[in-house]
């Protein structure tokens, strides 16, 4: 077996294993040029792990133009640099002056809130009305509001004649 | 401690007038009607006593009254004086307050089956308000009706208690005197109930949270106050200061109640909170609870109060 037919036959593994016969030529012709077992070596595993490896999923038919035609088109612009719309420079900056515009309203609020004025003063009529309406003699007892409401009347109560009572029993 | 009848002798007195009221009817021949005279309640002897002795004339009155220890017929002497120179409606009421006590005092020592009968011969315009009372009577347990017979001033509120609501109102109540409101706070109540529902309840809940707010806050809206409505706010945070969260609640849920009466209603509650105050911490603590039972919903049958 000459070099030619031993190409031949590495080849053939890359499509299927070899058959018995071929296998028994091939050991041969490595046993009388030792120097290209590497070369077979290398190519057995490349072989056996393409057969390991999972299908790859199909790609558009197109596929080839379309990595063809995106190679072309950025070799253009790497010969034509396109010129930066002046919004790309500005965009980021605009953003950070309106950050920082925000955090410095924000400061603001916190330290001079503009509502605390208007809130404060809502609060004032609406505390004269409730304590002018407290101001009575044992205010805190109006907590017992239902128990006092539900008491008979004082003038009632000094009617009931018990003197009366007494000396008729 | 109030006197009473002992059972014996109540049932035989009860016994005695119905059949006494019986035999007249059936000896002159009286058909019931609904225009006789009520049947007089035994429950109330003591003042049907009283009554006759005022119609009688003064020579009748040292008659029977001659027959009385000295100490008894000198009470007696006074106030049949008294009564005779009250005007008729306030002679009345004050009678009607003693017969009502006696029927209540007699009636709930009663087993609840005796009750019925001895009710049917409650004048009619009486029996409401003394089966009412009976009703709030049921809804105490054993320990609450001990308490309420052992303490005089409860057991006077208990008896009265909506006394004046009924159909048994009195007259006297227009005579109330009690100190005038202050006239900022006429004004600030008349201010309040212009004002919607639902606002009302809107500065009440915001009260609240003014009460809540830091001292610095509270601070400078109380700086905007005129200097009479600063102090008058001042006290009444003092005031609420001692009260816990749940108290605050109802401290500002009375408030708002309070400023939604009416002025006479409210003259009423001011006095009312003087004789709240005046009482004890065990009256108060009573009157709560009575007032608790008698105002929730009635139980389902059988899931009554103690007898």
């Amino acid at each position: 077996m000459n070099d030619a037919e031993f190409q031949k036959l590495l080849e053939i593994s890359w499509q299927r294993p070899l058959r018995p016969d071929e296998e028994e030529r091939l050991q041969t012709f490595l046993r009388w040029h030792p120097e290209r077992q590497a070369a077979w070596d290398e190519e057995a595993g490349l072989s056996l792990l393409l057969q390991q490896a999972p299908v790859a999923p199909h790609v558009s038919s197109n596929f080839t133009a379309r990595v063809l035609d995106r190679v072309e088109r950025e070799e253009r612009r790497r010969e034509h640099p396109v010129r930066p719309s002046p919004w790309r420079w500005w965009l980021p900056r605009l953003a950070g002056i309106a950050v920082t515009a925000a955090l410095v309203l924000m400061g603001a609020r916190m330290l001079f809130p503009p509502g605390r004025e208007v809130a404060s003063d809502s609060w004032v009529e609406e505390v004269r009305i409730v304590s002018a309406i407290a101001d009575i003699p044992n205010a805190e007892t109006l907590r017992d509001f239902e128990a006092i409401q539900l008491l008979p009347p004082t003038e009632l109560m000094d009617k009931v004649d018990m003197e009366l009572l007494a000396a008729l029993q | 401690m109030t006197r009473t009848f002992p059972r014996s002798l109540r049932a035989s007195i009860l016994t005695g007038l119905l059949g006494l009221f019986a035999a007249a009817s059936i000896l002159t021949g009286a058909e019931p009607s609904v225009s006789m005279p009520p049947v007089p309640s035994p429950l109330v002897a003591p003042i049907l006593h009283f009554r006759s002795l005022l119609a009688m004339t003064p020579e009748q009155q040292q008659g029977v009254l001659a027959l009385k220890p000295e100490e008894q017929r000198t009470v007696l002497a006074a106030k049949l004086e008294e009564y005779a120179a009250m005007p008729e409606k306030e002679r009345e009421l004050r009678l009607r307050l003693l017969e009502i006590r006696l029927y209540l005092l007699n009636l709930m020592r009663m087993p609840p089956a005796e009750r019925e009968a001895v009710l049917a011969t409650i004048p009619e315009q009486d029996r409401t308000f003394v089966q009412s009372r009976l009703q709030d009577w049921s809804r105490l347990n054993g320990e609450e009706q001990q308490q309420v017979l052992q303490n005089r001033k409860s057991l006077h509120l208990f008896l009265y208690r909506g006394f004046v609501r009924g159909e048994l109102d009195v007259v006297q109540i227009s005579k109330i005197t009690p100190p005038p409101p202050a006239a900022y706070r006429a004004q600030m109540i008349a201010k309040w109930q212009a004002l919607p529902e639902e606002r009302r309840q809107e500065i009440v809940r915001r009260f609240g949270t003014f009460l809540a707010m830091e001292a610095a806050q509270r601070q400078e809206v109380l700086q905007k106050l005129p200097v009479p409505d600063q102090a008058r706010a001042q006290q009444t945070m003092r005031r609420i200061a001692a009260l816990n969260p749940e108290q605050r609640s109802e401290f500002l849920n009375g408030l708002k109640k309070f400023a939604d009466l009416d002025a006479s209603a409210r003259m009423r509650f001011l006095l009312g909170t003087e004789r709240w105050s005046n009482m004890s911490a065990e009256e108060r603590s009573l009157w709560r609870s009575i007032v608790v039972k008698v105002e929730s919903p009635p139980l389902p049958p059988g899931g009554g109060g103690g007898e």
